[in-house]
């Protein structure tokens, strides 16, 4: 109760308005626990960054380990290890990334929500609405999450004895860093409008993809080499990135040991925040139009005129708006570049990463689907006026993620072919995982027609908690069993028995591994028949 | 070429339309008038296959939804009440969308394109729908239309948001196109577009038809002296006038 007075009832009442999904229909479900549903969908959204932080931290981890020796060794005058100086500047850039990232979309989150132009004309405290905005937008921030969270928690792991300072140190940096992406997102918000903001969230997008793609190949070299040559180069780098000035200076020593650098830490993002309230308050969300590109339209109609007219409008425009809605983009390069990053690195073996890559990139052709629903939604009921039959446009938005995920593990089986050429056999999962991506693609867009009601003004949330962890849960099981068995097939059939498949006659093993991968293809098709004629019904009436 | 018979639409146990029967001929312009939520746009989208309805037929042009829906919809135009359209593409790739869904002639409705970006004073096409003000959306909306010379068009409160000269504009150009036969369906809340522009006029309440005819004819329908659009449209939706 003390609780809840401390905080004002606007943003309490903004909460809870933002977190549970809004059914308009049925209202008695939505006094059935608001916060519930809300946390389930919190928690069905932050599941994806999850799979990475465990899949990553490991892999930092391990570098760590192997990075750990003292500078004094080296006769420099310095209480820090090797790994500290070449981790200095990834705690930068990582943050700052992460801020940035966050800054970018919590434009676009002020500017897209629907409902934000009419809060404004209530009388809400304009910092509330600031604030529940950032709070949706950390949701969308999972890249970013991942690699500071997996970061930073694969470091203080090298202290295990002061675990649980760790984490509070981790989660006083992820509140640093987003008052910071909070104060770039005002510094935005006040600088650029809605379309720059969303180009500038790809940029920024781009930018860490390169960046994640790139970094371990910089780092990894330093392994085989003599740390001493390194260091020399480095210990510019260490007098640059290990000063006390830097906040992340203050984290990593703070993890080893002097917590009184938490205080600091603590104070600085106190004091950032109360600026960021401050300010939030005198934000304007409405930034003056740019008209730059105002030339006179004829010049256009002549190009445009040249151009052949049936050249496939729908799937021109499904592209189009598909590579501007910035979510879209992170579900196509998410499951890609963390494979390719783990790849290069050679930190994971091919099994895991392909197992890997097919979870993700099932669950988010799913979520693909989704958010293309929505561009029909948004302008609805102006699609119907359309000489289209809707199903038509809806087979566009199952299809395109089919196969645009397609390609990317093709991509990712050539890289795996070259590095190790038994993978090819993978190229029979093939198959399989057009299958479970359409079906993924079918079932996000069957729950999506399923509440044609449903709330979309919050583009986070546009499936309920337990609608994601539904998908979620397809994904997983098809992808963990076809590739379990088939992978025990495979291992079978090429390096002969292993574990307690040895106590059974041969042909029994194979028998049953295939069995087993004919029963899930049977299953499969069934669910994608179901689906399909489930569609069908919904699109009837 | 619009014929509606017995149009009921109900929404739940609200009957947002009753029986509602509806003749519009080529070479005519109908207003439908009526108070707020009486059943206007409920209808319009009825009748342009974007809702189907409980009960009742509808013929454009002789077809019917039922065989021939994508033939029907890309005959005729549709300016919708809101103008929404994909907030992320520019406004030169939505009408490039409609001239392809539409199949246009790419020459004919450059041509007309021009024109009409001319008259309605339309130079923002290379940014973003979603940077749009809501009577730039609107001017684009109509403009999409209007360049495919539809024979059939409904206009629900097409004026809303354009400015005086893009909606003197617009009247001019239903007139013209009345002139050349097309069937023009539209709603407004604004008596004198309707008693200037149109040859009939319904008046529905509550779903149902109260009134229909010509200036002419209404006037002799209203009660003693009322003489004005105004004064009869208040009289026969005022509360305690009999419904029907
Ligand atoms: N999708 C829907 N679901 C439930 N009820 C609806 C729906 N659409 C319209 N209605 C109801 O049908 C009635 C008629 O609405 P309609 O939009 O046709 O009115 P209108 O004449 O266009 O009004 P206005 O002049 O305000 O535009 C209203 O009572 C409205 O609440
Ligand atoms: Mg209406």
């Amino acid at each position: 109760m003390a609780f809840k007075t401390m905080i004002p009832l606007d943003f309490r009442l903004l909460l809870r308005y933002s977190l549970k999904n809004k059914k308009r229909r049925n209202k008695e479900k939505v006094r059935s626990g608001p916060l519930a549903s809300a946390f389930s969908s919190w928690f069905g959204y932050l599941l994806a960054p999850l799979i990475f932080v465990v899949f990553l931290t490991p892999v930092y981890y391990d570098l760590f380990l192997k990075l750990a020796v003292p500078l004094v060794k080296f006769g420099m005058n310095s209480p820090f290890l090797v790994s500290d100086v070449l981790l200095a500047p990834v705690f930068t850039v990582t943050g700052l990334l992460f801020s940035l990232q966050f800054a970018a979309l919590l434009v676009v989150e002020l500017f897209e929500n629907d409902m934000t132009p009419l809060l404004l004309t209530m009388p809400i405290r304009r910092s509330s609405i600031f604030i529940v905005s950032s709070m949706n937008t950390l949701l969308m921030t999972n890249f970013g999450i991942s690699m500071t969270v997996s970061i930073s928690l694969a470091y203080s792991m090298l202290n295990r004895d002061r675990l649980w300072w760790g984490i509070l140190g981790i989660c006083l940096w992820m509140l640093f860093l987003i008052a910071l992406g909070v104060l770039f997102g005002l510094l935005l918000a006040k600088l650029i409008g809605k379309t720059a903001a969303k180009r500038a969230s790809q940029l920024i997008t781009f930018l860490i993809v390169i960046l994640v793609v790139i970094s371990p190949s910089v780092v990894t070299p330093v392994n085989g080499l003599n740390p001493g040559s390194v260091l020399r180069s480095l210990s510019g780098s260490a007098n640059l990135f290990l000063s006390s000035g830097w906040p992340h200076y203050w984290l990593m020593v703070a993890l080893k040991g002097q917590l009184a650098f938490l205080i600091l830490l603590l104070a600085v993002t106190v004091s950032l925040f109360t600026f960021v309230f401050v300010c939030a308050n005198t934000l304007n969300y409405s930034p003056a139009r740019k008209n730059r590109d105002r030339r006179r339209v004829e010049v256009v109609g002549e190009k445009s005129g040249a151009k052949n007219r049936g050249s496939f409008p729908l799937l021109k425009k499904e592209l189009r708006l598909m590579f501007r809605e910035s979510g879209i983009i992170w579900y196509l390069i998410y499951p890609l570049a963390f494979p390719i990053l783990l790849v290069i690195g050679r930190y994971h073996q091919t099994p895991f990463v392909s197992l890997l890559f097919m979870i993700v990139a099932t669950m988010y052709s799913g979520m693909v689907s989704v958010t293309m629903m929505v561009f029909e939604k948004r302008i609805w009921p102006v699609p119907t006026y359309f000489p289209v039959s809707f199903l038509s446009s809806i087979r566009l938005k199952v299809f395109i993620p089919v196969v645009l995920f397609v390609l990317e593990s093709l991509i990712l089986l050539g890289l795996f072919i070259a590095q190790t050429p038994s993978a090819i056999y993978d190229v029979f999962m093939i198959a399989p995982i057009a299958m479970i991506l359409y079906y993924c693609s079918l079932l996000g867009i069957r729950l999506f027609l399923q509440d044609p009601d449903r709330d979309i003004s919050q583009r986070n949330r546009l499936l309920k908690g337990s609608e994601v962890l539904r998908l979620e849960a397809v994904s997983i099981g098809f992808s963990v069993g076809f590739y379990g068995a088939f992978y025990c097939l495979k291992t079978f059939l090429i390096e002969g028995s292993f574990l307690f498949f040895e106590r059974l006659p041969p042909w029994s093993v194979i028998l049953l591994l295939a069995g087993i991968l004919i029963a899930l293809l049977a299953l499969l098709l069934r669910s994608i028949q179901m689906e399909r004629r489930k569609i069908h019904r919904l699109l009837v009436e | 070429m619009i014929i509606a018979k017995a149009l009921t639409k109900k929404f739940g146990n609200l009957t947002a339309v009753d029986n509602l029967y509806l003749h519009v001929r080529s070479g005519e312009i109908y207003s439908f008038l009526g108070p707020n939520g009486a059943g206007k746009t409920t209808t319009i989208r009825m009748l342009t296959g974007s809702l189907s309805p409980t009960s009742g037929a509808i013929e454009i042009d002789r077809k019917r939804y039922e065989q021939d829906e994508i033939t029907i919809k890309r005959g005729i135009g549709v300016v919708p009440d809101e103008p929404r359209m994909y907030e992320n593409l520019k406004g030169i790739e939505f009408i490039e969308f409609v001239k392809g869904i539409y199949h246009l002639d790419p020459k004919l409705t450059d041509q007309r394109f021009n024109e009409l970006c001319a008259a309605f004073d339309i130079d923002f096409l290379q940014t973003y729908i979603g940077d749009y003000s809501h009577g730039m959306k609107q001017k684009l909306m109509v403009i999409s239309v209007l360049m495919r010379r539809p024979k059939v068009l409904f206009l629900d409160e097409p004026t809303v948001g354009l400015d005086a000269r893009a909606a003197r504009v617009l009247k001019t150009l239903l007139d013209h196109f009345r002139n050349e036969g097309s069937a023009i369906l539209l709603t407004t809340h604004i008596l004198e577009i309707a008693e200037k522009m149109s040859d009939r006029i319904g008046i529905i309440r509550n779903g149902k038809m109260v009134v229909e005819g010509s200036m002419e004819d209404l006037r002799k329908i209203g009660n003693n002296q009322a003489n004005s659009l105004e004064d009869i449209f208040l009289d026969l939706t005022s509360k305690d006038a009999s419904a029907g």
